[in-house]
């Protein structure tokens, strides 16, 4: 079976679907002259007939996916990679916050704003903690 | 102050030209893709199952004519049986995998989940500190606006940036897997066709086996009954082959045009592609209701 091609494989099972209809287009036609015990031999056969045919189609799947294995791994690198992309993104946020409430500290201390020094700190711990609690 | 206000107000302009593809579009068509592929996931359509329907109609009657009494797990072939689950599980990871990927994308191009929100207080504090400066409430609100704006402009400009390159970068894998499913697709629409078959030869064994009136009209309905079910999976398949060509259409008229039309461009084009995955994804939900 290995050195068989998805492709082939399906046209086997074409083929033999197409001898399953070739039957049973002969069984309807000639529906009278065909005993009740060889209507159920017949059907029994297309039935194994089709049987065949969805087992190469699903041989021919497993093959085809196993095939494309690289092409899958592609999307799930990018999928991996817009992760990234999000979490770099919510890094600059914090970064951004970080940096105003360190601009607001050092404005509070020029200007001896005892309240705002206390609160600015306050704002930077939070951020600090924030990030040391997702990092955990 | 006014030559600062111009600085941001420029600055603010060429932030949000930043790169071409239009959140938004991209937004709705990776949402409408993932939804549709959740549909088709949703489905529980399972090659395995129509393997044992085939299976046990297969040894139901033998040559005879007699209905031979067996356990319905006799009926299966251990090889073949293996090989069906296996596929089932193939089918899984393609189909998982580009729902997870369009998902990714939805999330990475919705422009509220990391939409920027200076911490308010602190520009305001900055700014209104009124030992040092001497700044109206009216301009430090105008001005905190200004920088939320220009942050999220610069954000949403790396955004359209990086999700233009990752949508070159995986458009020829993210085809190729298209090809691959809407091939597996026509497959599973044959076996299950051959299901529909299966249950004619079936029905007409019984059929001509039974003498009773009552017996007849019973095989008739469920005849009836189960080629109704398998239809319906099968018209479901034939939908999903055409929302992945829909899906593959649209990731290519990002891929194709994406660097080089503009926004408004990117969003006539994209939002055919999106109307159309939307509709077949309603179409889809209506015939599992059918089931």
């Amino acid at each position: 079976m290995s050195n068989i091609t998805p492709e082939q494989l399906r046209i086997i099972a074409d083929l033999l679907d197409d001898s399953a209809n070739a039957i049973n287009r002969y069984q309807t036609e000639n529906f009278t002259n065909i005993s009740s015990i060889d209507h159920i031999r017949i059907n029994n056969r297309e039935i194994e007939i089709m049987l065949h045919a969805n087992r190469l189609r699903v041989e021919a799947i497993i093959l085809s996916v196993e095939n494309s294995i690289e092409f899958i791994q592609g999307i799930n690198d990018a999928i991996q990679r817009i992760k990234d992309t999000i979490s770099t993104i919510e890094s600059i946020e914090k970064i951004i916050n970080l940096a105003t409430s360190v601009v607001a500290l050092g404005l509070s201390i020029v200007t001896s704003n005892i309240d705002n020094v206390k609160s600015s700190i306050d704002d930077i711990a939070d951020i600090i903690s924030d990030d040391n609690e997702e990092e955990s | 102050m006014k030559s600062v206000y111009k600085i941001l107000i420029y600055l603010f302009f060429v932030a949000s030209t930043l790169g071409c593809v239009n959140l938004k579009a991209v937004n709705d068509y990776s949402k409408s893709s993932k939804e549709t592929i959740q549909e088709f996931n949703n489905s529980n359509i399972l090659l395995t199952d129509s393997y044992k329907h085939q299976a046990i109609y297969n040894c139901m009657f033998d040559d005879s004519g007699v209905i031979p009494i067996l356990n319905e797990t006799d009926c299966y072939d251990k090889k073949a049986l293996v090989s069906y689950k296996k596929s089932d599980s193939l089918i899984s990871v393609v189909n998982t995998v580009l729902e997870k990927y369009f998902q990714a994308l939805e999330e990475f191009s919705r422009n509220e989940s990391n939409s920027f929100e200076l911490s308010s207080d602190n520009i305001r504090g900055i700014l209104s500190d009124s030992t040092e400066f001497n700044i109206s409430t009216e301009k430090i609100d105008a001005a905190g606006g200004l920088v939320n704006k220009l942050t999220n402009a610069a954000l949403s400009g790396y955004k359209k940036q990086q999700l233009a390159l990752i949508i070159t970068d995986t458009h020829h894998d993210l085809e190729k897997v298209i090809e691959l499913n809407q091939q597996i697709m026509i497959d599973i629409k044959k076996i299950l066709s051959n299901s529909i078959k299966t249950n004619g030869n079936l029905y007409q064994n019984i059929y001509s086996n039974t003498n009773s009136y009552a017996e007849k009209v019973y095989a008739t309905k469920s005849f009836i009954n189960e080629n109704n079910q398998w239809n319906a999976k099968i018209e479901v398949v034939e939908k999903y082959i055409k929302a992945l060509s829909e899906i593959s259409g649209g990731h290519k008229e990002l891929f194709d045009k994406g660097k080089n039309l503009k926004t408004r461009d990117i969003v006539k084009y994209i939002a055919r592609y999106t109307t159309k995955i939307s509709e077949i994804k309603n179409e889809i939900r209506k015939l599992k209701s059918n089931e």
